[in-house]
């Protein structure tokens, strides 16, 4: 594209605003403009007609419009559909439908443009990669090579850098921008041989140190992989054991169990483990221990830090479950409107750009999961499963396969076995024995007992 | 620029808004080729589409969507290769992102990287495929439907209201793609589809449970044609029914048993557990690959067993050419048995030492193409007759089926798993886990037995190896959204109505 995004946003809604046939009430356009670069290696082979360096620009946009006569249309823009809108506005109106739950616009007022300064959301360093120089990447890659080629037959690398320019207009008579902001997000991924995976991603770019941690953990864990492990010998009979979960696969049940049973369209339209009603009367639904929430590090580049909803709503950081009692969905303004409460955090990967932002849960203590590992008579780590996402999130109820668990035997890893584990989340999330432990960081990992066979 | 154009992309090109910028681009694309030996594939992607939902009886969203871009993927002689893009298509300058590709593949050349000329070798040809559709998307204002959409909500949510939340959405999509190469090639084609799609939630004071009843068309045919409507809508009654019962019913104990699988649970088989591995960028380390090389001619299953991959029209995953613009292959992955075929490309077929197929495939103009499924079936030649078609089929019909040509398990029970709800497999290993929407436990006395839905996990070969029989003709309408390699696409496929899996010691139920 020639030219400024921001002009050529801004003239575009002045042309519609002009326009005969726009008779709007008010509006919401969120866009984002997006610039990023990625490659890999695969297998060993770096680059390839598969994993060839990407650069990519997209300016995508989503409208939200209440027609004068309170008709509501969403409609999600592109380029060519900005360009051309003269001939779109007829789609629009025609797509429009009557909503009696529609939300107003909503216009922000806790927090200003100014107060995006103390969000660590944003790093030059990215931009510039963004922007098609390539060669922190190949480095990175260089690294976990190097770190990594000892232990592993086939490694594969993915590595990306992005930065988003979001823009959010309100309404016909704005002048320009209610709010105007950056965000970056720097990746890189690796795995072994098909079955061992790591991952670096925050707002800033990584550095050698970021890359030993998560090489340097491998390199710990990895060589027990090679050796497996008969199922019969290391559990006889399927029974109740203690596993621990790597920080990825518990993300995976906190997001796929808790943070969907969460979501206000769920919960207010009865598609939710928990009621409404079981929020506004504060219902104990979790041990008393138990926190849960949406938390932001100011003094990290984590991907939570975002200072809006793609709604425009201040995207505070709140508590959903306080001390095991429901506290409020998470509500987007539609659903805010219908369970009559406040908006807030609602987490989408359209807010983040990415889907690796995270709900915290929060327990008080973290024990370190190396000392937890050192005192095991017995247990296993999980390192991913099978079939989460095919499962019931309503009922709680798990049952997955995780073809790479590492056996602990006193205190040690003994090696690799297939299991399968079932149980009920919520159960076992509060009983007593589940911990929530500090791998990378507090509360990112857990230790459980369920049925394993 | 001067170039001769063949007539037929010449008529097809003719009065578009963007044909100046087209004709750019194949002389633009053609120059390089012959002037630098940069061999250029410009891919252009128009996309739009519509979702409706409806959320207990009331329309909750319609939303609107339009997507446009251009993909310019670059490769130099050596085969080192850059993909360059930009949605702000038709307001684009060619040679800037040209000068991108140029920068990326001299960057990357310091390095010791993988490069493939094999593009160089794809002969040249002109695809132009224009689909003739009963029910395309412009005959149909938006009004009727939503109220499809929200009668086909209404009528299931009525079988129990006071205890199930169901939620009704449906999308139609129009994809429309120009692929132009640097050697003439020119190819040009559009994918549209439709698909429905219920989440029934029931919640009682037993506890709640969650299935889904989907099915999709390329055109409408799916909201408007009666009788694939009405397959639809059997499915989603069916599933509402026997969804009340599932808070109540008793959990199958875990272990092995013989299984009957329906037709989209064994699509996901398929297509998850055997389809990836036979993707020819994903068969180093796969169960497909021995001794460095794919393992052409190796029996995998019974002889009446065969899979199948390759586009059909008027299905939901239609797509007739390549995403570097030749024409698909249907491919027999398997043949009597027997592996014969990989889903290979251009790059890929020399390595896996198979023919290219033109297997791949992108979720959009940004996306680097990857050899990937369309529509994939798993046959058995020689199936059990039935005379229903399979949304009036019940478990009890299953049952009766069974008992009559001795299917039932000799020994320990006999299970039908009925409504896929997703998997996942490990290519390195084989390894795989579905989940269903619920379990019967066959009986001798013909009356099945509802239980909770569980995994079924098992090792791919080891399930193919244990197809027994089959009940019915092939379906292979179950849908589904591929997430291959983060790109979402759409598949689809079956096999017959049931597949009978004998009791073995690598598959396990629960």
């Amino acid at each position: 594209m020639k030219g400024d995004i921001l002009n050529f946003i801004s003239a575009f809604l002045k042309k519609l605003k002009a326009h005969k046939d726009f008779r709007v009430k008010n509006y919401r356009l969120t866009a984002d403009f997006v610039d990023s670069l990625s490659l890999g290696q695969k297998d060993n082979e770096l680059l390839g007609p598969y994993n060839m360096p990407v650069s990519s620009k997209s300016l995508g946009a989503s409208m939200y419009i209440i027609w004068e006569d309170g008709m509501i249309s969403n409609v999600n823009l592109n380029y060519d559909s900005m360009s051309g809108f003269a001939s779109e506005i007829a789609g629009w109106r025609s797509s429009a439908y009557r909503d009696e739950s529609a939300p107003e616009v909503w216009n922000e007022d806790r927090i200003s443009q100014d107060d995006f300064s103390k969000y660590r959301m944003y790093d030059p360093e990215v931009a510039a990669i963004a922007s098609g120089d390539a060669t922190s990447l190949f480095e990175g890659i260089r690294l976990i090579n190097g770190e990594l080629t000892s232990l592993s037959k086939l490694i594969s690398v993915s590595a990306t850098a992005q930065v988003v320019r979001r823009m959010i207009f309100l309404g016909p008579e704005a002048a320009g921008p209610a709010f105007d902001f950056s965000f970056t997000v720097s990746a890189i991924s690796f795995d072994l041989d098909n079955v061992y995976d790591d991952y670096f991603i925050k707002r800033r770019s990584f550095k050698e140190a970021d890359l030993y941690k998560i090489t340097e953990k491998a390199r710990a864990i990895y060589p027990a992989f090679a050796k497996k492990l008969d199922k019969s010998d290391v559990i006889p009979t399927s029974g109740e054991h203690t596993i621990i979960f790597t920080p990825s696969t518990a993300d995976s049940f906190v997001k796929k169990y808790i943070a969907s049973n969460l979501y206000g369209r769920q919960v207010v339209e009865k598609q939710s483990k928990f009621s409404l009603s079981d929020f506004l009367s504060r219902e104990s639904a979790f041990r008393d221990d138990i926190s849960i929430g949406f938390l932001q590090n100011g003094d990290e580049y984590e991907i939570n830090n975002i200072p809006l909803t793609y709604e425009g709503v201040y995207a505070e950081p709140s508590y959903f479950v306080k001390n095991g009692k429901l506290i409020t969905p998470m509500l987007d303004l539609k659903y805010a409107r219908k369970a009559e409460m406040q908006p807030n955090a609602y987490l989408t990967s359209d807010m983040f750009q990415c889907s690796d932002f995270s709900l915290r849960v929060e327990t008080g203590e973290y024990e370190f999961v190396n000392n937890v590992i050192a005192d095991m008579s017995e247990g296993f780590i999980i390192f991913g499963v099978l079939g989460l996402h095919t499962q019931d999130h309503t009922s709680g109820n798990f049952s997955v396969s995780s073809p790479y668990s590492l056996s602990i035997k006193d205190g040690k890893l003994d090696g690799l076995v297939k299991l399968s584990l079932s149980g009920n989340f919520f159960e076992i999330l509060n009983h007593h024995n589940t911990k929530f432990l500090n791998w990378y960081s507090e509360g990112d990992s857990i230790s459980l007992k369920c049925r394993c066979s | 620029m001067g170039l001769n154009i063949n007539p037929k992309v010449k008529k097809f090109l003719s009065g578009r808004s963007d044909e100046k910028l087209l004709r750019d681009i194949c002389s633009f694309s053609a120059k390089a080729l012959k002037d630098e030996g940069l061999y250029l594939i410009f891919r252009i992607q128009k996309k739009r589409s519509v979702s409706v939902s409806v959320v207990n009886g009331e329309l909750n969203d319609i939303t609107a969507n339009s997507k446009s871009g251009l993909g310019v993927h670059g490769f130099d002689k050596s085969g080192a290769s850059a993909l360059v893009t930009s949605n702000t298509y038709p307001d684009i300058d060619i040679e800037a992102m040209v000068a991108s590709v140029r920068k990326l593949i001299s960057s990357s050349s310091k390095f010791d990287i993988k490069r493939n000329a094999s593009i160089f070798s794809l002969p040249r040809e002109i695809n132009i495929m224009c689909g003739e559709y009963a029910h395309p998307l412009e005959n149909y204002e938006l009004d009727r439907i939503v109220e499809k959409v929200k009668t086909a909500n209404c009528e299931t949510i009525s079988v129990e209201k006071s205890k199930l939340s169901v939620s009704t959405s449906a999308s139609a999509v129009s994809d429309e793609y120009m692929i132009i190469r640097g050697d003439g090639t020119f190819s040009a084609f559009t994918t549209p589809r439709c698909a429905i799609f219920s989440t029934i939630t029931v919640r009682d004071n037993l506890g709640t449970a969650s299935v889904s009843a989907k099915l999709g068309s390329s055109d409408l045919s799916v909201l408007f044609d009666d009788k694939l409507h009405d397959d639809f809508m059997s499915q989603s009654r069916f599933f509402a029914e026997e969804a009340l019962k599932l808070p109540s019913a008793p959990q199958i104990e875990p272990g092995k048993y013989r299984i009957v699988i329906d037709y989209a649970l064994a699509k996901g088989l398929a297509h998850e557990a055997f389809g990836h591995a036979a993707e020819a960028d994903l068969h180093k380390g796969s169960i497909l690959w021995e001794t460095g090389k794919f393992i052409r001619g190796r029996r995998v299953a019974a002889p009446e067993i065969s899979i199948t991959d390759g586009p059909i029209m008027n299905d939901y995953a239609w797509q007739p050419v390549g995403s570097n613009g030749n024409l698909r292959n249907t491919v027999e992955i398997v043949r009597d048995g027997i592996v014969e075929k990989s889903l290979c490309d251009v790059f890929s077929s020399e390595e896996a030492g198979v023919a290219n197929e033109n297997a791949e495939r992108i979720e959009s103009f940004d996306c680097p193409p990857i050899p990937r499924m369309t529509n994939i079936r798993l046959e058995h030649n020689n199936p059990v007759s039935i005379d229903k078609r399979f949304c009036d089929i019940t478990p009890s019909d299953v049952n009766g089926l069974l008992m009559k040509n001795k299917l039932l398990a000799p020994e320990g029970d006999t299970l039908l798993l009925l409504g896929y709800r997703g998997g996942q497999v490990s290519p390195a290993t084989g390894d795989f886990v579905f989940n269903c929407s619920m379990i019967y436990k066959m009986r001798p006395d013909g009356n099945p037995c509802i239980n909770k839905p569980a995994i079924f996990a098992g090792k791919t070969l080891s399930a193919l190896g244990s197809i027994m029989a089959a009940i019915g003709p092939v379906k292979w309408d179950a849908l589904g959204t591929c997430g291959k390699s983060g790109q979402g696409v759409p598949s689809s496929g079956g096999s017959n109505y049931f597949l009978i899996i004998d009791k073995n010691e690598d598959i396990t139920i629960g």
